[in-house]
């Protein structure tokens, strides 16, 4: 699997040189490595690290981006979270968001995959058509799927043509915003996880899927007890994936619904927005809900790692 | 999935930390006559518009042209001004003059980020008598002036000409006369109105029902005693009763205006913005308009207005007074009224033939008699998407007026109080 042995290879090298050779080119070369991390680090470091440790410093004070004092505040940010409405529905609204999201978009993924790493006719056609929506930038998809999701858009007009005629105005609806933004997200996201799939089922060797046929097993057999369990590590990064990305959802309800209507598309990162720019006197507050995001993403990543990260054996 | 980086919140917040230090003081600056003040200044002004846009670039050239001495550069904020702006406060990068919404003032002024015009205003010779006086006072805070209006828009009826004579109706002169003209223009996929979820649609009802946003010492959001009941009760009938009113976008449109230039509404309450707008997208449709009849208490209307201020940091404040002074003058406001944009915040132009030559222009400038300025302090955002929610729970048929207003005016009180 390429993506989990690339990172191994280098570091194994690098050890053997440094110790096979001696002196003077060893001392370079780190120089050299040193030289080309630089850049990367300082970026992150400044832009990265010191404004996390900064957002951290900030959430325990009342902070307000326009006044001069900002005082200590100790936890309260954090416990007012419990009580906070609007931070709970956005909770609601991520979470929901993210389960329908990781769901379909990993298996969507994958299905694509297993049918692109079949032999069918005009796979390049379908890999290249495919993997169209993810190449956009997510903010142009969303103003498309404006005029898809119009009373008298696209997605209206082919319900019409099968003859189911309505005027519903989906991002306007309580019921409909949500799913509307899920199933966009869905649509832009699995094609470019159906190409770690894919990658990683060319790695799958040949002669398991032969023993298998061997013994009699068919397709489906084969896909459950052979594809899904091998690919256990690529699905697990597609899932952290999925998650970290879910969860962070932004770009796609601000600019269709602003979070409405009646907050029903209302994320966490929305929230933390308003709270930094609209609301000037919150930014402890946007720092808490933002730091609060980080802990849930770390803490699902490193429990997907565990439920489905597992070694197998054969 | 490109979503938004954590980091990149924390970024924005990291940029505050970066730019500790900033803005030197005034220094004023000893000319004492007009042709002698130098100086650059940055101008920000809201460009959602690229008509209003290009306009306002116009001003500052002919502003240039006048004071050679100056140089201005324009920066245009397509959308999203107040958050650009107040960004741009906090790391100490702000433009040296600025659009002033009541939203921009609410915040800022308090934290004493917009420069107090009085003492500069009578070093340059502009009165503040030169103004209409409704719009000064939103500009005003503990005897300071942060800002002059530029201009203003209030709102009125329009109604479709031509619908309401195929329907043999005259133009409206009472709410029972719209009701009655909606019901009968309402047909098929048209509507008689397009009623937005909009406080700045409905707090016209409100105050005309003798109702109140706020308490009068603004501490307090009171806006569901059974005066704001009644109001959200007769505003939503149109809808949910007689189903002769619907949502903008469930027309198919982006908002009211819109609807009423596709004729799928036949009387939308908007501002002087109609007028502009049917003109170049809906040439053919035929409209008029009427004042906002009485509300059962009295007349009411609402008040949108702009102004220009300066920077507290600026450095030529001279110069930036002088285009203040030039861009709220009779030149250029007498070239937005004949653009058509917004009225005039001068009385020196209320008798300008643009105003009375044109009745709906005329209609609109009258109404400024009566009109509430739209604006309620440091949390109005809150406030506003607190009535906001509360109009769209009772239309969407979530919520009664009632328990939709107690909800909101708790939300807004929580804001109020610091929560």
């Amino acid at each position: 699997m390429a993506v989990s042995v690339a990172p191994k290879a280098p570091a194994a090298t690098a050890k053997v040189n440094r110790r096979s050779k001696g002196g003077g080119m060893a001392i370079a070369q780190r120089r050299a490595g040193l030289l080309f991390v630089t850049p990367y680090i300082l970026f992150f470091l400044l832009l990265q690290l010191a404004a996390f440790a900064f957002a951290i410093w900030v959430s325990f004070h009342h902070y307000d981006l326009l006044a001069l004092d900002n005082p200590f505040v100790g936890l309260r940010n954090y416990t007012r979270l419990t009580v906070n409405e609007d931070f709970l529905i956005a909770l609601r609204n991520t979470t929901e968001y993210a389960v329908v999201v990781v769901i379909l978009q990993t298996a969507f993924a994958l299905l694509l995959a297993v049918l692109l790493n079949s032999k069918i006719k005009g796979r390049n056609f379908f890999r290249t058509t495919w993997y169209t929506p993810s190449v956009a930038s997510s903010v142009v998809i969303s103003m498309i799927f404006l005029y898809v999701y119009h009373p008298t858009g696209l997605l209206n007009s082919i319900l019409g043509l099968v003859g189911i005629h309505t005027t519903e105005a989906y991002l306007q609806s309580t019921t409909w915003a949500l799913p509307a933004i899920m199933f966009l997200n869905v649509w832009t996201t699995a094609p470019t996880f159906m190409l770690m799939f894919l990658a990683a089922l060319q790695d799958i060797p040949k002669e398991i899927y032969e023993a298998s046929s061997v013994d009699g097993a068919s397709a489906a057999r084969k896909l459950f007890s052979i594809t899904i369990p091998l690919l256990r590590p690529i699905i697990f990064l597609v899932v952290s994936l999925g998650i970290i990305g879910a969860f962070q959802i932004f770009d796609q309800a601000f600019i269709m619904t602003k979070g409405g209507p009646l907050k029903a598309t209302l994320t966490v990162a929305l929230l933390i927005y308003d709270n930094l720019f609209v609301d000037t006197g919150a930014v402890g507050v946007a720092c808490a809900e933002a730091i609060v995001l980080g802990i849930i993403i770390f803490a699902l990543t490193l429990i997907s790692r565990r439920v489905i990260d597992t070694k197998i054996e054969y | 999935m490109r979503s938004m980086r954590l980091g990149l919140a924390l970024a924005a917040v990291g940029s505050v930390l970066l730019a500790a230090c900033g803005g030197g003081n005034n220094a004023g600056g000893g000319a004492t006559n007009e042709a002698d003040v130098t100086g650059t200044i940055r101008a920000a002004n809201w460009g959602g518009n690229p008509t209003e846009n290009s306009l306002v670039k116009k001003y500052e050239a002919d502003f240039m042209a006048k004071y050679p001495k100056i140089k201005v550069t324009q920066e245009e904020i397509p959308d999203h001004f107040e958050d650009k702006i107040k960004t741009e406060m906090s790391a100490n990068n702000e433009p040296d003059a600025m659009y002033v919404s009541t939203a921009l003032m609410n915040f800022a002024a308090p934290n004493g980020r917009l420069l107090d015009l009085n003492p500069l205003m009578s070093k340059w010779g502009v009165s503040a008598d030169e103004f209409i006086p409704t719009l000064m006072t939103p500009w005003q805070l503990s005897g300071k002036q942060y800002a002059l209006p530029k201009d203003f828009g209030d709102l009125v009826l329009f109604y479709n000409k031509s619908m309401f004579t195929a329907a043999g109706l005259q133009a409206p002169t009472s709410w029972d006369d719209i009701r009655s003209a909606a019901k009968t223009l309402t047909k098929g996929s048209v509507k008689g109105l397009s009623l937005p979820a909009d406080a700045a649609r409905f707090d016209a009802f409100l105050f005309g029902y003798g109702g109140q946003v706020l308490s009068s010492d603004k501490t307090k959001a009171v806006f569901n005693d059974s005066k704001a009941q009644d109001a959200l009760t007769f505003y939503s009938s149109f809808q949910l009763q007689d189903k002769s009113s619907d949502l903008p976008d469930k027309l198919g449109a982006t908002w009211p205006g819109d609807a009423f230039g596709k004729q799928k509404a036949a009387m939308v309450i908007e501002g002087g913005w109609l007028i502009p707008y049917m003109h170049d997208t809906y040439p053919s449709v035929s409209y008029g308009s009427i004042k906002l009849p009485k509300f059962p208490v009295k007349e009411s209307s609402l008040l949108f207005t702009n102004g220009w201020g300066c920077s507290a940091k600026t450095k030529n404040q001279d110069a930036c007074m002088l285009f203040v002074k030039y861009m709220t003058g009779k030149v250029v406001q007498q070239q937005v009224l004949q653009s058509g944009f917004a009225l005039p915040s001068r009385k020196d132009l209320g008798t300008d033939p643009a105003i009375t030559a044109n009745p709906d222009v005329k209609n609109l400038f009258d109404s400024a008699t009566f009109a509430t300025a739209w604006t309620f302090g440091p949390h109005e955002s809150k406030i506003n998407d607190a009535q906001n929610n509360a109009i769209q729970s009772v239309l969407l048929g979530k919520s009664d007026v009632k328990s939709a207003l107690d909800k909101a005016v708790q939300e807004a009180n929580s804001a109020l109080s610091g929560g």
